[in-house]
């Protein structure tokens, strides 16, 4: 893991999902960059995000993954918008009782064989 | 922006090698014999050209690296003739993108005659496990997508998903861009898959990532194609089938999937716009559109991007036959990489060789008549950059 996302990834180890908001020009990014990219503003500080928000789309993977996915089929993944206006990719969990796009979701965090990482889970 | 003021550079030749499993063909062969083809094709001297661009290949780093260090330009005895050996890769834009920079070489001067060349060997070239693993997830972000298990079938399901959710596209409709294409592959002897394709066949195949079935992925191949690019001023003296590049249009717009504002649309109506301006042409102008597909929603998109039909009508369009051979819009002549093949970057390169020959008159059994003008689009990677070029049997 590149030492840009370390904070978010350590984060993720304390069940915290924290997005980098600029201390400059206000604008919270992800995935983590190098400075960012709205301002190029290296100042930026991780706050905790609600961990809600909607899904843009997503996919069930039913068959050909990628080889290490290949004992997880199926798995769903999704595109959320979070509320704080940032976009990321992650698995939904729990996606067999029926997802939709527009769907409200909420983080929630799976163990790896490299620890936790982020999920999300249809608000019920 | 530049107005309207001639054609920017001219394809003087094309060559291409049947796309499939050629396992007793090697990718150095198959790029020499292209290149030759395309070198006789445009009635340019070998000795004349003075640039070698080729593209880049996946499947092995060796071969790569001897595009890279020239060893084509030694293979076709082009030492001492050829002043620059360089790479410009830019994934399924590198048609395009090879076209941009080998024009405006030639538009300035900097070079006279530039072969611009690609071969790959997916197929056989490598372990079908790993060219898969390979190939499937290059580009995509190794710690923010990677992990969750993305590939292209996802990203294109994710796609073709949302495409769905707004405009109200059917399944029926998807699948129907698959029929399309081997319609035109039929017609195509350097296709790989010519067999008569339904929608009931494509919509019967497996479920890969939902809603994309396995009929609705590219297959990886072996394949080559080249062209070579003229000044406009050289041209005419050269051939009598020379295809003028008018515009030349594009938009970055994400590396990361999951960082595209917009993947219902991308960037393709900017480009449009802009290649439309600088060739003075508008989408009614259009008598082909060479579209690079590798999944059918890209067609779609690209179609109502460009302004060849309103936007959320594609679906119904292709479904009602109007891009097959004989339908009012012919639409990715060669069959594209859901049945000619996916060659990696080749796959740009093979849409714009097959714009090319559409144009010069040359599409044998597929030739669409009367064709002056063609709208090309390439993208590279998880759709990350809108390429659309208009060419055109005239210089207007």
């Amino acid at each position: 893991m590149m030492a840009i996302g370390k904070p978010f990834i350590e984060g993720l180890q304390h069940r915290k999902l924290l997005l980098p908001w600029c201390k400059t020009c206000g604008n919270v990014h992800f995935y983590p960059r190098s400075a960012c990219p709205h301002c190029w503003s290296e100042d930026y500080e991780w706050r905790n995000a609600k961990g809600t928000g909607t899904i843009h789309s997503f996919t069930i993977v039913r068959a050909n993954p990628p080889t290490e996915f290949v004992g997880a089929l199926p798995y769903a993944i999704a595109i959320v918008d979070l509320d704080e206006g940032v976009r990321m990719l992650a698995n939904i969990v729990d996606w067999e009782r029926g997802i939709e796009i527009g769907d409200q979701v909420k983080v929630t965090f799976v163990q790896r064989a490299a620890g936790l990482i982020h999920a999300f889970r249809k608000l019920s | 922006m530049n107005r309207n003021t001639g054609a920017i550079a001219a394809i003087a030749g094309i060559g291409e090698v049947p796309t499939g499993k050629f396992p007793e063909r090697s990718a150095l062969e198959a790029a020499a014999n292209v290149s030759r083809m395309a070198i006789r094709d445009s009635g340019i001297d070998k000795r004349e050209i003075d640039v070698v661009i080729p593209t880049g290949a996946i499947f092995s780093r060796d071969f790569n690296s001897d595009l890279i260090f020239g060893r084509l330009v030694e293979e076709l005895g082009l030492s001492r003739t050829v002043h620059s050996n360089l790479q410009v890769m830019a994934g399924g834009a590198s048609g395009s993108s090879l076209l941009k920079v080998a024009g405006a070489m030639v538009a300035s001067g900097l070079a006279k005659n530039v072969l611009c060349v690609h071969a790959e060997k997916l197929a056989t070239g490598l372990p079908i496990a790993a060219a898969i693993d390979v190939f499937s997830t290059l580009g995509i972000p190794t710690e923010w997508e990677r992990p969750f298990g993305q590939h292209f079938s996802s990203i294109a399901a994710l796609m073709t998903r949302r495409y769905m959710h707004e405009t109200g596209t059917t399944a029926e409709q998807l699948a129907a861009v698959c029929v399309s294409q081997r319609k035109w592959a039929q017609l195509n002897p350097n296709a790989m898959f010519r067999k008569s394709l339904t929608v009931e066949d494509v919509l019967g195949s497996k479920m890969l990532s939902e809603p994309l079935h396995a009929m609705e992925s590219n297959v990886l191949a072996d394949g080559a194609s080249a062209f070579v690019v003229t000044s406009v001023e050289r041209a005419p003296d050269v051939t009598s089938t020379p295809v003028y590049l008018l515009g030349a249009g594009g938009r970055f717009t994400h590396y990361a999937l999951s960082q595209e504002k917009d993947m219902v649309h991308f960037g393709y109506a900017e480009a449009a716009r802009d290649a439309y301006a600088m060739a003075g042409v508008g989408p009614k102008d259009i008598d082909i559109a060479e579209i690079y597909d590798s999944y059918p929603v890209v067609n779609l998109c690209v179609l109502e991007e460009l302004g060849l039909v309103a936007r959320g009508e594609a679906g119904a369009f292709v479904a009602a036959g109007h891009t097959w051979p004989g339908g009012k819009l012919p639409m990715t002549t060669n069959g594209g990489m859901l049945s000619q093949g996916h060659t990696g970057a080749g796959g740009g390169v093979a849409i714009l060789v097959e714009a090319a020959r559409q144009l010069m008159g040359k599409a044998g059994q597929r030739q669409v008549p009367n064709a002056r003008i063609a709208v090309e689009t390439g993208v590279g990677g998880s759709y990350m950059d809108a390429q659309v070029m208009v060419l055109s049997t005239e210089n207007r």
